[in-house]
């Protein structure tokens, strides 16, 4: 059984921060319904409409691409790499929020529901007549999560944006890059999208906790920028203790050297090594062999190695490029000396230690086929491990959730579709309001 | 004051470094009661890394150790001595959780394994923190923030691309991973309630970061094709007067309201009459000139001010912001982000506070991070009932 077996969820959300939210709860045993609407394509779903290839200057891969088996079939959105590795063992409906009957069957749910996920700018949810201060009144236990990018409060929060945006705010930007005032490389990274998930999963979680003392529910407001920045907490700390700002560091440490990132054999290949103490250093002069230059009296010390830190990457790179990352890693790592490959996306699925933990689940879905998708960041030796269901297609439990669940007959069920409250395919104007 | 959501909740945090101490941090802040096992003489690691004030090391005042260690109650004990480890074994048997981050096999060694620890608590949650869990060929392998970027592939998509794969800035990767901790700590904790059955979680920070900060991972089992650095998503920042800013020009070539306004935003409303901009269709192919007025208007204009008039008429726009500038933010400050903090060493200086905002069970700093062994006499007074006299003997001994 596990933990949360028993607790709704209704996630609204859209793009990925909002719905991997709902997906770590559903993880939990929660039972997710994810509501979407067939009058508006949310991002994060690939195409609209069916394409024969990549567009030009699209990569396979990359966002604008990523279809199982790199077709997109008649329903593109629904074999979207994208969505469905984000929105897994999720029941999915659509409703017409913008409509009073949408809205009202969402009021209906969210009476028989525990938590709400949603990250709509401040304010859209409550003019729908789904805010807080509604659905509280109906069911006084409800938990809202909202995730509007810098929450709902401040003068900024009626700004638009995504990761790259809450990055900039958090300080997270000015700290990347390979040296202080070089661009090069400095993108924005989606960082904060991936942290606010387990911070607001967690924070509902606690809000359950919580309601079990008090039988009742709260608003829970999450910032992107907000759930991150605690995780640069020694950045702040510093300026309010020396008024230093940071600067960007690229791929080294302050105090310790070696560190960084080496080529080694092969096109595009690099080996991760950091050398953290005087054990770490003598260790990996011995792995490497005894070179010379392992023994010159500059690198001695710490401060030393530091102070040539250029010189001292030119040489062990003189050395890495000659090898395999992997088999520079198990040496070093035999040595006790923290080194890794820098992995792609392929020599993570092929990860050995990866499959030794049963990292990877199968989800199969006949629509679209067998993926491995990443597992959680835990093995739990209560829990049942059990294997979570694939993302479903769009609509796919309309009836199951509103037959089912609500109990609407088969008269209002009909209705709802010819109105189209409900649907399961797009409309082909879902592209034209995004 | 009013209470926070995990009140009552008794959690006892046997880790150190950033991973374990944030998960616990994340608890404490919420409320729970958290007491923190140090080593007496050193403490924990993050006592000796700093920032200090000045940069004179002093275990009482690192920023890192003073921000990972709010609201915890510190006692010391010597977990290597039998005595030591039973007296940690009796504070487990009275908490809900145990958080712990040493390698792999160590807790079986000091004779406070799950299986140990059950069978006196069997609703207790222990939550295992380490860098590739507790089995599995790397179990043993030594990780630091970077060797954890590099095996995640997320790194393998940032970078300049005729220079070395960028990790992610300071210590980021084992935070995330703490964020996993603690929600699976706090799902367990909701399951020993529903099942009267505690559970032992073992966290992986290699498996955390793998299966939570790329979403692109699963688009390679899709399509057998590997992202590159160079395929990355470019988020465009572009120069102002005293800085960068992120904007995006996006809108201004598929809208035509977006265009008209931001031919006003900058100043060029005539614009509006150019037949060759006049559609969506004839302004794409000319995305770089409307990039080149852009950057001209912004040269004349702080980022702030830049972002704040882009977001006024519609467009995606924000400041690269320094650390400073963060902590001096408008926006993060009336919503009373950062939070002055007063330790008795250290004194008061500003810290990141809530992560989110709970309506009715509010975050807060009800302590600062304990001074060492601080609360050792307290703790064992009050959950195991010792008396003074029996404190004071296993103080001598070098026990606690």
């Amino acid at each position: 059984m596990l933990p949360l077996e028993g607790v709704r969820v209704i996630d609204c959300s859209h793009i990925w921060a909002g719905p991997f939210t709902a997906t770590l709860l559903a993880n939990l045993g929660a039972e997710v319904i994810r509501v979407e609407s067939i009058q508006r394509m949310s991002g994060m779903r690939g195409s609209l409409t069916p394409l024969a290839a990549p567009p030009p200057n699209v990569a396979r891969s990359s966002l604008g691409w990523g279809y199982a088996e790199n077709t997109t079939g008649e329903r593109p959105y629904d074999r979207y790499a994208g969505y469905n590795g984000t929105n897994y063992n999720k029941l999915s409906i659509t409703l017409d929020l913008l409509r009073p009957a949408g809205q009202e069957l969402f009021q209906r749910l969210a009476a028989l529901s525990d938590i709400v996920t949603e990250n709509y700018a401040a304010g859209v949810l409550s003019r729908m007549g789904l805010g807080y201060d509604t659905l509280s009144k109906i069911n006084p236990g409800i938990i809202v999560i909202s995730m509007p990018l810098l929450g709902n409060t401040g003068p900024y929060r009626h700004w638009r944006g995504g990761g790259p945006n809450s990055d900039t705010m958090s300080g997270h930007v000015s700290l990347r890059g390979y040296n202080e005032g070089e661009t090069a490389g400095r993108q924005g990274t989606l960082h904060t999208d991936a942290v606010v998930p387990p911070n607001a999963a967690f924070a509902a979680v606690a809000a359950l906790y919580r309601r079990r003392r008090t039988g009742r529910g709260q608003l829970v407001d999450v910032s992107h920028a907000e759930a991150f920045m605690p995780h640069l907490g020694e950045f702040f700390l510093d300026y309010s203790m020396n008024g230093r700002v940071a600067k960007p560091l690229g791929n080294r440490h302050p105090d310790w050297a070696p560190h960084g990132v080496y080529r080694a054999q092969g096109d595009d290949r690099w080996v991760a090594i950091a050398v953290r103490s005087e054990e770490e250093w003598a260790a990996l002069g011995q792995a490497l062999g005894d070179p010379e230059w392992s023994h010159d009296p500059r690198f001695t010390s710490a401060e030393g190695r530091k102070a040539h830190e250029d010189e001292l990457d030119r040489l062990l790179e003189g050395w890495t490029r000659e090898q395999e990352p992997a088999a520079i890693a198990a040496a070093l790592q035999t040595a006790g000396v923290p080194a890794a490959p820098v992995h792609t996306h392929a020599d993570t699925y092929a990860d050995p230690h990866l499959a030794a933990r049963g990292f990877f689940q199968t989800l199969s879905h006949p629509a679209y086929g067998a993926h491995r998708h990443p597992g959680m960041g835990w093995r739990s030796s209560g829990a049942a491990n059990e294997t979570p269901m694939p993302a479903a297609l769009l609509g796919e439990h309309n009836r199951q959730v509103l037959a089912g669940l609500l109990g609407l007959s088969d008269d209002d069920y009909a209705r709802l579709e010819s109105d189209r409250i409900i649907g399961n395919a797009y409309l082909p104007t879902a592209m034209a309001s995004r | 004051m009013a209470e926070g959501a995990l009140e009552g909740l008794r959690v006892l945090d046997l880790s150190r470094g950033i991973a374990g101490p944030y998960a616990a941090k994340l608890l404490a802040d919420c409320g729970a009661d958290v007491v923190k096992v140090e080593r007496p003489g050193d403490g924990d690691l993050t006592r000796h890394t700093g920032p200090f004030p000045g940069d004179t090391p002093h275990a009482e005042k690192s920023g890192l150790f003073l921000h990972l260690n709010t609201n915890k109650r510190g006692i010391t004990v010597d977990l290597k001595r039998p005595a030591g480890a039973d007296l940690v074994r009796r504070l487990a048997a009275d908490s809900d959780v145990v958080i712990e981050s040493f390698r792999p096999g160590t807790l079986d060694r000091l004779g406070l394994s799950y299986d140990q620890l059950s069978r006196d608590n069997p609703t207790l949650v222990l939550t295992s923190l380490s860098n590739f869990g507790q089995n599995g060929p790397y179990r043993d392998w030594e990780a630091s923030d970077l060797i954890l970027w590099a095996l995640s592939s997320r790194m393998s998509m940032f970078g300049a691309v005729d220079k070395a794969p960028l990790k992610y800035a300071g210590s980021v990767g084992q935070y995330f991973a703490a964020n996993h901790a603690a929600l699976a700590t706090m799902g367990a904790v909701m399951g020993a309630a529903l099942t009267g059955q505690g559970q032992w979680l073992d966290c992986s920070l290699h498996e955390a970061l793998t299966s939570g900060v790329d979403s692109r991972l699963v688009f390679y089992e899709y399509t057998k094709d590997v992202p590159h650095r160079k395929d990355a998503m470019n988020s465009s920042f572009l120069p102002a007067a005293d800085g960068e800013l992120q904007m995006s020009l996006q809108q201004v070539t598929t809208s035509n309201r977006a265009w008209q306004r931001f031919t006003e935003m900058i100043g060029r409303p005539d614009l509006q009459n150019e037949p060759g901009f006049a559609t969506p269709a004839l302004r794409a192919p000319q995305l770089a000139k409307f990039q080149q007025m852009l950057l001209e208007w912004l040269a004349g204009r702080g980022k702030r001010e830049a972002s704040e008039a882009a977001q006024a008429i519609g467009m995606t726009a924000s400041p690269v912001l320094s650390v400073d500038e963060v902590m001096a933010d408008p926006h993060h400050n009336a919503r009373g982000f950062f939070v002055d903090v007063t330790h008795p060493t250290a004194g008061t200086l500003r810290y990141p506070g809530a992560p989110f905002i709970m309506g009715e069970s509010p975050w807060a700093i009800r302590r600062p991070a304990p001074l060492l062994g601080q609360h050792t006499a307290e703790v064992f007074q009050e959950r195991l009932g010792l008396t003074p006299a029996e404190i004071a003997g296993l103080q001598a001994e070098g026990v606690i």
